[in-house]
């Protein structure tokens, strides 16, 4: 019995991002591939996201031009690709607050956002901080928080402090804070319902960008086992990555491919996948019973 | 900072005004210099790279109290956390913004360019407002339609900045330069035609 099915939905995309931008200490190691994805949780009568991208109207033209982004398409073209329109979304949850995470919420027009109290205290923090400290407000847009307050007078923004059980049936919301940034969050789907489930699915957000962050290189200190190593950008510290990844794998009984990282461009090798007329990628994560295949 | 190809195309969109919330204004001014003879065309990029230096901070300001603002709007509104507007940040934020004030009176706007410093000022402006509406929050006990105000004058705020941004000169409303997943410029060379099977 599963009552979630869950796609990754690229929708846009790097072709060469620098290595140990995902992978810490992967320094002169070249380029990888790095996918711009969101997650669709979709069951119960519920239509649920994990983060809704950015849009391209602010941002595409000095990201193609300066950081190499390509193939932008929106939400109306991205979810149609499974049958969906944005506004059949009824809750979205914002696992931070970077621009290309919490970057388009006005696509959404019916749904409830779900983002950490921290992570917007601890943004303004930042912005308050003198110049010289400015790095520490790096990749979050003004724009976003203005729209995140427009949102709060509609009464469709919540903001949890802390891990939430239960937000939707089966779905909790679980915190990673000084990692990432200030107020990360993951998303897990109990697709049994089960307290102790056995059907896990981790939506991890950027607490996780690629499989190496979980099965990464053991060789690097000396072990042949894989070993966590965090990705590259933290504002607060590795620690409080790895830390959360073992939080994370100890949800899916420590069966990795049940942790999603919505950078990893490999997802289409362990899971049914398709690409669209545009050149994105479709991943199939999991269906509900009777859910049909939007990729086969 | 600012590229050389800032210039009179600039110029030409500076010099006509419009309300924060007009239309036309939604795709932010781009620095360019079109239509120049060599030389007209040195004299406008190096008036605009001395304008736009001088107007970064400003801008700069601007666009972080905004944000500032917005996040504890947010923790008002959304979290009922009152308490955070009795915190440093607020005194922190009015000195912000008197400094930016000091900063945009002395900043000199050559020709066009009179328009843009507008621009900035009308965002500058709009947050001293928004900044008045939160101390009258505070000084009345429920006064909701003080925080509403605000919201709208920091929305507005925005919008006006918005229009002041280009990204080419220095002044963007996100600094792109060490974020997560678009974080660097691409090598020479690098960026090729990608085929997806």
């Amino acid at each position: 019995m599963a009552d979630y099915s869950i796609w990754v939905l690229e929708y846009s995309f790097v072709t060469n991002y620098h290595k140990s931008g995902v992978l810490y200490g992967a320094h002169n190691q070249g380029y990888v591939k790095l996918p711009y994805c969101y997650a669709l949780i979709k069951g119960n009568g519920r239509v649920a996201m994990v983060d809704v991208g950015y849009n391209d109207k602010d941002y595409g033209k000095v990201l193609g031009d300066r950081f190499g982004v390509e193939n932008w398409r929106s939400p109306e073209v991205v979810l149609g690709g499974i049958g969906l329109k944005p506004a059949d979304v009824d809750t979205v949850f914002v696992t931070h607050a970077h621009f290309d995470h919490f970057g388009n919420v006005e696509d959404f027009p019916n749904a409830t956002f779900y983002i950490q109290e921290r992570e917007i205290a601890k943004w303004a923090w930042a912005m308050s901080l003198p110049d010289r400290m400015r790095w520490m407000m790096t990749a979050v847009d003004p724009g976003d928080i203005v729209r995140g307050l427009d949102l709060a007078r509609q009464r469709r923004l919540v903001t949890v402090d802390g891990a939430r059980a239960e937000v939707l049936p089966g779905i909790d919301l679980h915190a990673a804070f000084d990692s990432h940034t200030y107020g990360s969050m993951w998303v897990t789907v109990r697709n049994d319902r089960q307290a102790q489930s056995s059907d896990s699915w981790v939506l991890a957000g950027d607490l996780v960008y690629v499989f190496d962050n979980i099965e990464g290189p053991g060789g690097a200190v000396d072990v042949a086992d894989p070993i966590y190593v965090p990705v590259g950008l933290a504002v607060g510290s590795q620690t409080n990555l790895v830390l959360a990844t073992e939080e994370m794998m100890k949800q899916v009984g420590y069966e990795a491919r049940r942790v999603i990282p919505i950078h990893e461009e490999r997802l289409r090798d362990r899971f049914p996948s398709r690409i669209t007329a545009d050149g994105l990628r479709i991943t199939e994560i999991c269906l509900a019973d009777g859910e049909p295949s939007r990729v086969s | 900072m600012t590229e050389r190809r800032a210039g009179l195309a600039f110029f030409e969109r500076a010099v006509t005004l419009h309300r924060a919330d007009c239309a036309a204004l939604d795709a932010a001014p781009r620095f360019a210099a079109d239509g120049f003879g060599p030389a007209e065309r040195m004299a406008a990029e190096a008036r605009l790279s001395a304008y736009a230096a001088a107007a970064e901070p400003v801008f700069d300001a601007c666009r972080r109290l905004i944000g500032q603002l917005a996040g504890l709007l947010i923790l008002v509104r959304a979290s009922g956390r009152r308490e955070v507007l009795d915190l440093p940040d607020l005194p922190i934020a009015e000195e912000r913004w008197r400094a930016a004030g000091e900063r945009l009176a002395g900043l000199a706007a050559p020709g066009g360019l009179a328009a843009h410093r507008a621009r900035l000022e009308a965002a500058w402006r709009l947050i001293g407002e928004g900044l008045a509406s939160i101390r009258r929050f505070g000084e009345r006990a429920g006064g909701e339609a003080a925080i509403d105000r605000a919201a709208d004058e920091i929305a507005a705020a925005y919008r006006a900045l918005k229009t002041a941004s280009d990204a080419e000169a220095g002044l963007a409303m996100v600094d792109l330069r060490q974020a997560c997943c678009a974080c660097m410029v691409q090598p020479a060379g690098a960026r090729e035609t990608t085929r997806r099977e």
